[in-house]
C-alpha cells in the first residue's frame, strides 16, 4: 500500500467511524460535569463501585496515568483539559513547580534545580524522561544534548 | 506568530457576546511575570499569557467547543527555548457527545488518550461503548510531535477496542502507527487492564510493543490494596527494554550511542509503598524501590513523607527521599519541608528543597531552594500570587527568580458552574 492509498484508507475509515456511533450501547453517558459540587476528592465516601477507586488518596499520583489512560472521562467530571497541561505538555517553558509555589501539596516535577538532579535521575531510569520529553517538550534538552 | 494569532482569535471570542440563550462559556487566564536570570548572566522579565475555556451548547446540547493555549509576549533571552518558542497552542476542538453510551467525536487539536497513544494531534477521534461490553476509540490526523521538521507527509492514526464487566474488569488493545516525512516513525500495539477482582483490590497495568522492533517496549503494573485499618499498600513492577522503548526520539538526548543511554540495557524496578492515615487531616508513607539492570549494576530508591492538611486552612509537609546509585556520582539524598496558612481572603506558603549530593558538582555539594509565596482572593475568580524563591546550586552561587501571576476566572451564560 504506498502513502497516498494510505492516507485515503484513513479518511475512508475515519468518515465512515460514525457508523458505530450509531450502534452504541444505550446506557446514558457520563455527566459532562460531576453532579454534585464535591469538597475532597475522597470519591469512595459516596461510590461503592469501579469509581471509588478514583479517591484522591496519598498515593493517587502514582496512579492517575493509568486511570487517565482509560477512563479520561472521569478526570473531565472534575478537572478542565487545561489542568493536566500544567504539567503535560507538549511545549513548555515553564516548570509546573514554578507556577504553583503557592500549592504546595500538589506533587509537581522538578522541584529546586532540577538541571543538576536530572543527570542522576536520567542515568538511574531514563524511561519516565522520555514520555515527556522524548519526542515532545524538549526544546530546552538541545542546549546541551545535540 | 501563529500562536499569538490563535490566542487573539479566542480573547475575541471571549468578548464576543453570546449569540443562542443557552451557549455558555467558561474559562480561566492566567497571566504570569517571572523575574530571573538566565545562565549567561543576563536578567530577564517574560510574561506569559495562559488561556482556557469551554463554549457549551453551541446551537445543540451536545456540541461544545474547547481552547487551550499560551503566549510569551516579552522575548528578551538571546537563546535558548525563548529563541525557538513564543507559544504553544495546547488544545483546540470542536466536540459531539452523545447522550448515551458515551459516544464522542472530537475535531481540532486534541489529544489522545487511548492505551498506546498518548498523543498530541490535528485530527479527528471518534469513542463509544458498543453493546456486550464492548467499546471502541480510533483516531487520526497530523502528529503534533513530529513538527521538529516540516508537517508535510507526516501522519498519525490508530485506536483501542476495550471490553468492560461493569465492576470486575476492563482490558483493552491498541495500534498507533505514525509517519514522518512519508517514512514509518512509529508503530505500537499495547495490552491494558483495569481489573478489581476483590473488594479493595485494584489491579492496574499496560504492556506496549515495539512492532518495528518485533519485541516488548515496557510492562508497567500496580495494585492498590486497601484501605486495611488506614493502611494502604501499592506495590509496583516495571520493566523496559532500551533498544525498543528509546525509539523515534526528536532529541539526541535519547539517541543511541550519542546519549548515555546503552541500547542492550533493561531495566527491572520493584517498588512498594505503604501509606497510613493517621486521621482525616495527617498521613505518612514509605516507599522502596529497587532497579535491577542487565548491564549496569543496581540502584535503589527509598524514603518517607508526612503530611498534614486541612481543607479550607492550610497544610504543613515533610519529606526526605535517598537516590542511591552504585556509583557515588550517582547518589543524593533530598529533603523538603513545607507550609501553607489561608488567612481570610490571604495565605501564605514557605517552601524548602533541599539535595545533598554524595559527590560534589561544580564544587557544590548541597543545593537549595526556599520560596515564600503571597496570595490574596479577592473574589471568588480573581486571585493574585506573589513568590520569590532563592538558591544554591552548582549552575548558580546565588540564583533568585521572582514570580507574580494573576488569575481570572470567567463565565458567561447559563448552565455554568
Amino acid at each position: 500500500m504506498n502513502n497516498r492509498q494510505l492516507k485515503i484508507s484513513i479518511i475512508v475509515l475515519l468518515l465512515a467511524a460514525p457508523a458505530f456511533l450509531y450502534h452504541c450501547a444505550g446506557h446514558s453517558s457520563v455527566y459532562l460535569e460531576h453532579p454534585v459540587e464535591i469538597e475532597r476528592p475522597i470519591c469512595s465516601e459516596c461510590h461503592i463501585d469501579e469509581h471509588a477507586a478514583m479517591s484522591h488518596t496519598s498515593d493517587f499520583l502514582t496512579r492517575h496515568k493509568f486511570y487517565a489512560a482509560r477512563w479520561r472521562q472521569a478526570c473531565s467530571l472534575c478537572h478542565r483539559e487545561s489542568f493536566c497541561n500544567d504539567c503535560h505538555a507538549n511545549k513548555e517553558e515553564l516548570k509546573p513547580s514554578d507556577k504553583f509555589k503557592d500549592s504546595p501539596d500538589r506533587s509537581l516535577p522538578h522541584r529546586g534545580d532540577y538541571l543538576t538532579q536530572h543527570t542522576i535521575d536520567g542515568r538511574i531510569n531514563p524511561a519516565p524522561c522520555f514520555k515527556c520529553h522524548g519526542r515532545k517538550n524538549n526544546e530546552r534538552c538541545g542546549a546541551c544534548h545535540r | 506568530m501563529k500562536d499569538r494569532f490563535l490566542l487573539t482569535v479566542a480573547f475575541i471570542i471571549i468578548l464576543f457576546p453570546a449569540t443562542a440563550s443557552s451557549l455558555s462559556l467558561n474559562g480561566e487566564s492566567k497571566t504570569y511575570l517571572q523575574s530571573r536570570e538566565t545562565s549567561d548572566s543576563k536578567d530577564i522579565t517574560p510574561v506569559f499569557e495562559y488561556l482556557d475555556f469551554t463554549l457549551r451548547d453551541i446551537g445543540r446540547e451536545e456540541v461544545s467547543f474547547h481552547f487551550g493555549g499560551w503566549a510569551r509576549f516579552k522575548d528578551e533571552e538571546d537563546g535558548g527555548f525563548a529563541k525557538r518558542e513564543t507559544g504553544d497552542l495546547q488544545y483546540a476542538y470542536l466536540s459531539f457527545k452523545k447522550k448515551s453510551g458515551n459516544a464522542v467525536a472530537n475535531l481540532g487539536r486534541l489529544f489522545i488518550s487511548e492505551g498506546v497513544a498518548l498523543e498530541q494531534i490535528d485530527g479527528i477521534y471518534k469513542r463509544a461503548d458498543l453493546k456486550g461490553g464492548l467499546g471502541a476509540a480510533i483516531f487520526g490526523g497530523v502528529p503534533v510531535e513530529t513538527d521538529f521538521d516540516s508537517r508535510k507527509g507526516d501522519w498519525v492514526y490508530g485506536g483501542r477496542v476495550t471490553h468492560e464487566v461493569p465492576g470486575l474488569y476492563t482490558t483493552g488493545i491498541s495500534y498507533l502507527r505514525e509517519i514522518n516525512d512519508n517514512d514509518d516513525f512509529r508503530e505500537e500495539a499495547g495490552f491494558d487492564i483495569w481489573l478489581l477482582p476483590l473488594d479493595k483490590v485494584d489491579i492496574l497495568g499496560r504492556s506496549s510493543y515495539n512492532i518495528r522492533e518485533s519485541g516488548a517496549m515496557e510492562h508497567s503494573y500496580f495494585a492498590a490494596l486497601g484501605p486495611f485499618e488506614n493502611f494502604r499498600i501499592t506495590p509496583a513492577i516495571y520493566w523496559a527494554d532500551y533498544r525498543r522503548y528509546f525509539t523515534s526520539q526528536t532529541t539526541d538526548a535519547f539517541t543511541f550511542p550519542a546519549s548515555a543511554i546503552n541500547p542492550k540495557e533493561q531495566v527491572l524496578i520493584l517498588g512498594s509503598e505503604v501509606s497510613y492515615d493517621f486521621t482525616d487531616n495527617l498521613f505518612a508513607s514509605v516507599q522502596y524501590k529497587n532497579h535491577d539492570y542487565d548491564v549496569s549494576g543496581r540502584a535503589d530508591y527509598y524514603g518517607g513523607r508526612i503530611r498534614y492538611s486541612v481543607t479550607g486552612s492550610g497544610s504543613a509537609g515533610l519529606s526526605t527521599y535517598r537516590m542511591y546509585g552504585d556509583e557515588k556520582k550517582l547518589r543524593y539524598l533530598e529533603c523538603r519541608i513545607y507550609g501553607s496558612k489561608k488567612f481570610g481572603k490571604a495565605d501564605l506558603t514557605a517552601d524548602l528543597f533541599n539535595v545533598k549530593y554524595d559527590e560534589k558538582v561544580n564544587e557544590v555539594k548541597n543545593a537549595y531552594a526556599a520560596s515564600v509565596a503571597a496570595g490574596y482572593d479577592f473574589t471568588g475568580d480573581i486571585r493574585a500570587v506573589a513568590d520569590v524563591e532563592y538558591g544554591r546550586n552548582p549552575f548558580f552561587d546565588e540564583e533568585v527568580k521572582v514570580f507574580l501571576k494573576f488569575i481570572y476566572k470567567f463565565a458567561v451564560g447559563g448552565g455554568l458552574t
